[in-house]
């Protein structure tokens, strides 16, 4: 690698004059960027329990509680019997922000969106479809894996059941 | 006439002067971590075409990338993206973002500028390893090896190491539906079956993990006369060996490479051994 060839040429001086003039109070910039980022993460993985995984948290495989390990359970009252739900694809970006950041708030959102489909009944499960009938009273419900020592549990994260 | 009108130092544009000036350490940096930023442009392709003429630029006008407010402006290129896809991004972007931030500030004074940038780069990399280490000590299922049993029944990169520990890839893939059943109900439990050996070789692969981290973190911290000063380089390349063989982060290899040959002001074995480690990420993320 060779030296250095230039230092510093008049019109490079000249690029940002009113920045460097600023050097001093600008070298903490970089460490509060990247401070901030991580504060935000760290605040949004306690209250709204976001994923560990994703973000500016650098928690990476740190806990058994991450988006990929967690689950979205929707359930509803069909004919008189409470059914597992099969999600429509439309909903995926739904679900997985549901993963990433869980709060009672969107699950409702869920458990309404749900009600605008039609259903059938397939194999002990309904799905949408376009011959089915409208239903009410989805639940949904958010859960994450727990860990005692090497024996795994679950919690609930959030909950809501759409009227 | 004399050949002398056809001279490369005749013309506005030299390419012998610009790749002079790209092997620099100053047009190292600048370069590599331009073309860094093509790699984690897989979070928000918008920014893919950006950061490959941003790199084009480092590499074919390095004085024009020399100007700082240019790196401002990436900079805010970035946080444009984090804003607008906050879901599609992960760490190494917010470490790539503020090192951005530190180039630009180092930018402002180049006669010092691998001092500054290093000076920089030693703070992120402590408060990046340091930040890890908190979350690991403070999870609870990290140090008992659980976190990373469960990662790597979901995640197929990490089979590898979980075999290394004794654990077989036919029971991960028993244990997949059982797992999946109890976090998908009220009252299920399961338990991770493990042999003695496998038991304390994921114990001892969490506490190692954690020691490392914390000491890469301390090492960074520390003065450049502090004896731990001299440990920084093998131990972030040592994280990056271990790190990539299993999961080949390929920008965040490149990233860490990149900020640590800084930091090392280019010396020539530090260079030499991030390269390999970025080979290694390489040969994994080509055979996954």
């Amino acid at each position: 690698m060779s030296a250095e060839p230039a230092a510093n040429s008049a019109a490079d001086r000249a690029a940002a004059p009113r920045l460097r003039s600023h050097l001093a109070s600008l070298r903490a910039l970089p460490i509060l960027v990247l401070l901030v980022a991580i504060a935000a993460q760290a605040t949004l993985m306690t209250s709204v329990n976001a994923d560990r995984q994703a973000g500016s948290g650098f928690a990476m495989f740190s806990s058994v509680d991450f988006a990929g390990s967690r689950s979205v359970v929707v359930t509803a009252t069909y004919n008189g019997d409470v059914v597992e739900v099969r999600l429509p694809i439309s909903t995926t970006d739904q679900v997985d922000g549901l993963l990433r950041s869980p709060t009672d708030d969107s699950a409702a959102q869920l458990a309404r969106d749900l009600g605008e489909f039609e259903w059938v009944e397939q194999d002990g499960r309904i799905r949408a479809n376009a011959d089915g009938t409208n239903i009410a009273g989805f639940s949904v419900t958010v859960r994450r894996l727990t860990a005692d020592g090497h024996e795994l549990g679950s919690e609930v994260l959030a909950h809501a059941v759409a009227p | 006439m004399t050949a002398a009108s056809s001279s490369p130092v005749s013309l506005p544009w030299s390419v012998a002067a610009a790749m002079k000036q790209v092997r620099t350490p100053i047009g190292c940096v600048l370069m590599i971590t331009a073309g860094t930023g093509i790699f984690m442009g897989a979070h928000w392709s918008p920014l893919v075409p950006l950061m490959l003429a941003f790199y084009l630029v480092t590499l074919l006008a390095p004085s024009a990338a020399r100007n700082s407010l240019i790196w401002f402006a990436i900079a805010g290129a970035w946080v444009a993206a984090v804003m607008i896809q906050p879901s599609a991004m992960e760490d190494h972007v917010y470490l790539y973002l503020a090192w951005l931030v530190a180039i630009a500030v180092g930018l402002l004074d180049r006669d010092n500028f691998l001092d500054e940038a290093g000076r920089q780069g030693r703070y992120l990399l402590a408060l990046l390893f340091a930040t890890a280490t908190i979350w690991k000590l403070t999870s609870g299922s990290f140090i008992s090896g659980a976190a990373l049993w469960t990662s790597g029944l979901l995640d197929d990169r990490m089979t590898p190491l979980l075999n290394l520990a004794g654990i077989s890839s036919e029971s991960l893939t028993d244990a997949r539906p059982q797992v999946t059943a109890v976090v998908a109900s009220d009252g299920e439990t399961f338990d991770i079956s493990l042999s003695s050996y496998s038991s304390i070789a994921l114990t001892l692969l969490a506490l190692g993990t954690i020691a490392l981290e914390a000491l890469i973190a301390v090492s960074y911290a520390a003065p450049d006369t502090s004896r731990l000063a001299k440990l920084r380089a093998p131990l972030l390349v040592g994280f990056g060996f271990v790190t990539y063989a299993i999961v080949p982060v390929l920008p965040f290899a490149l990233l860490l490479a990149v900020i640590g040959c800084t930091i090392a002001r280019f010396e020539r074995r530090t260079v030499l051994a991030f390269v390999t480690m970025v080979l290694v990420a390489i040969v994994r993320f080509a055979t996954l």
